[in-house]
């Protein structure tokens, strides 16, 4: 039956080739909002060079974005599932409250403390978004309404266990984790770079990747293709939770409160990076390194905005026209392909 | 199967029996490649410690569904573009291709047939000709009479959800398809 025209033949050989570097970068939304984070550091270090390009505000850039970066990256995930988290400011508040719970009665100052810390933080995000999985994927109840559910149950919850009152962080977790570093960069952000990184591969190269495109592609065809469509919907929820726990506990080491007012738009700020670095809200597409691009725009927007003396307040309105702009973009590529 | 009845509860049983099916809405993921929705479900993996880490054998997918798609002579523009970018027959195609591909006893194709062109509709007919030779029994499911005539051993009529009846392909013309189907003569209601 194999064809036997040499144009075929040369096809084929062509096609077994990986798709080239190049067109790949050129068809992805990360090589354009990449650009244009390029072009943002370009002109911020030309208008300013004695501010914004030293190893200090660059530092400091990157400690911002860490704790940020971990709650994109599960964002990213669910959203390629066609899906949203809006719960993660709230899960993380409640991971971190609880975490300090637990240490403070464990005298605070020992290791075992601020192990126990890290894993009730971790466990209680996993929780949370083990919750979120199974009202999603079982009870089949919009992605949106359960995490804005789960989103006042965790904040409110956190409320509840401190009264409303800010807790402190262990000092040592503080002054060991949260000022570490290695090789001039905080500990805080080697973890989430780690993580990202890792998450970014299993993403693009497993089969659990895989079935995050499947399901958010066209969730019917993947269940006829027996992919565990429920339980894989469980498990992105749960490590977007699990995510959260662990921006938690880093939250704890970095600033040394549990932060309980300091979240209200957390959600949105993740939801954004992952937009904004080409994430589609209608599920199927979306990759870790557009979601890091994404993460950074508004972090140098506002971190150039403070150098150059621009009132603070801009950068919210110049993210909300990037955000737009970016599912703009989406929306018009998503239209010239289908026709 | 094999004169036993069988009773599937899930799609993954059906397809552990060798029972593939061709939906009529294709059930591709537009947003992933032709090799990816090839196998979709069952991925091959890349040996040694990948495997175990689920690493995905790229290459491996994309030169097996090239041969497969070979093989049943089908041409697909790209391996490396999502399913979105190509068009209609080509999507078909492809979906034809994966389920042909994995099945070992029955396929089922419902509408096969039902976007597709002239020429295209004809290879899906060689095609289905072609899996029949091999020992896999194809259910045709379809309103084109002409394609069922021209490629089925046995035609079971349905009406209001009930088989009205059931004709050898060799002995019925087109007018008794078309009367059984209409329910005109509502007397060859027998068996």
């Amino acid at each position: 039956m194999r064809d036997p025209t040499t144009d075929v033949v040369s096809a084929t050989e062509v096609e077994e080739r990986p798709p080239r570097l190049l067109d790949r970068l050129l068809a992805t939304q990360a090589l354009w909002i990449g650009l244009v984070l390029l072009g943002l550091v370009v002109v911020f270090s030309t208008l300013d060079p004695d501010s914004f390009a030293t190893t200090f505000n660059v530092r400091n850039l990157v400690s911002d974005t860490a704790i940020l970066l971990l709650l994109a990256t599960g964002q990213t995930y669910v959203i390629i599932t066609a899906g949203i988290d809006l719960s993660v400011g709230g899960v993380l508040v409640f991971s971190a409250v609880v975490s300090v719970a637990v240490m403070e009665e464990m005298g605070s100052e020992s290791t075992a403390a601020l192990v126990v810390g890290a894993l009730v933080a971790l466990l209680a995000g996993l929780a949370w978004g083990i919750l979120n999985g199974l009202l999603v994927a079982r009870g089949r109840i919009p992605a949106l309404i359960v995490t804005l559910g789960t989103l006042g149950m965790s904040l409110g919850a956190a409320l509840l266990i401190t009264g409303g009152v800010d807790k402190r962080a262990p000092p040592r977790l503080n002054l060991g984790l949260g000022l570490e570093r290695w090789f001039g960069i905080p500990v805080i952000v080697w973890i989430s770079a780690t993580v990202t990184a890792v998450l970014g591969v299993v993403l693009a190269q497993t089969r659990f990747g895989r079935y995050t495109y499947a399901i958010g592609s066209n969730a019917d065809g993947a269940r006829r293709a027996g992919v565990p469509v429920e339980r894989h919907l469980i498990k992105v929820y749960g490590l977007c939770g699990l995510l959260a726990g662990l921006a938690a506990y880093l939250y704890l080491a970095k600033f040394a409160i549990t932060g309980v007012s300091a979240h209200g738009t957390t959600n949105l700020q993740a939801i954004a990076a992952a937009v904004i670095g080409g994430t589609s809200l209608f599920g199927g597409i979306g990759t870790i390194v557009g979601t890091v691009i994404g993460v950074f725009i508004p972090t140098v927007l506002a971190n150039g905005f403070q150098i150059l003396g621009v009132r603070p307040f801009w950068q919210q309105v110049a993210v909300g026209a990037v955000l737009i702009a970016a599912v703009y973009i989406d929306q018009w590529r998503r239209r010239s392909r289908s026709s | 199967m094999d004169g036993q009845p069988v009773r599937f509860d899930s799609a993954e049983h059906a397809r552990a029996a060798g029972v593939e099916t061709v939906y009529q809405d294709l059930a591709l993921c537009a947003d992933l490649t032709p090799a990816a929705n090839f196998f979709l479900g069952r991925e091959i993996l890349r040996p040694g410690v990948f495997r175990w880490l689920g690493m995905l054998d790229h290459r491996e997918m994309r030169i097996r569904t090239r041969q497969a798609c070979d093989q049943l002579g089908i041409r697909v523009k790209s391996q490396n573009e999502p399913v979105s970018t190509l068009s209609g027959g080509q999507r078909q195609a492809v979906a034809v291709a994966r389920a042909v591909t994995w099945a070992q006893r029955v396929l089922f194709m419902d509408e096969p047939t039902a976007a597709l062109g002239v020429v295209q509709t004809q290879k899906v007919l060689d095609l289905i000709r072609t899996v029949r030779d091999s020992g896999v029994a194809v259910m045709l499911i379809s309103h084109n009479m002409q394609d069922v005539k021209a490629v089925s051993d046995r035609i079971e009529v349905l009406r209001l959800g009930r088989r009205v009846a059931r004709f050898a392909t060799p002995d019925v013309s087109m007018e008794d398809l078309v009367a059984a189907m209409t329910g005109a003569r509502p007397e060859e209601n027998h068996e």
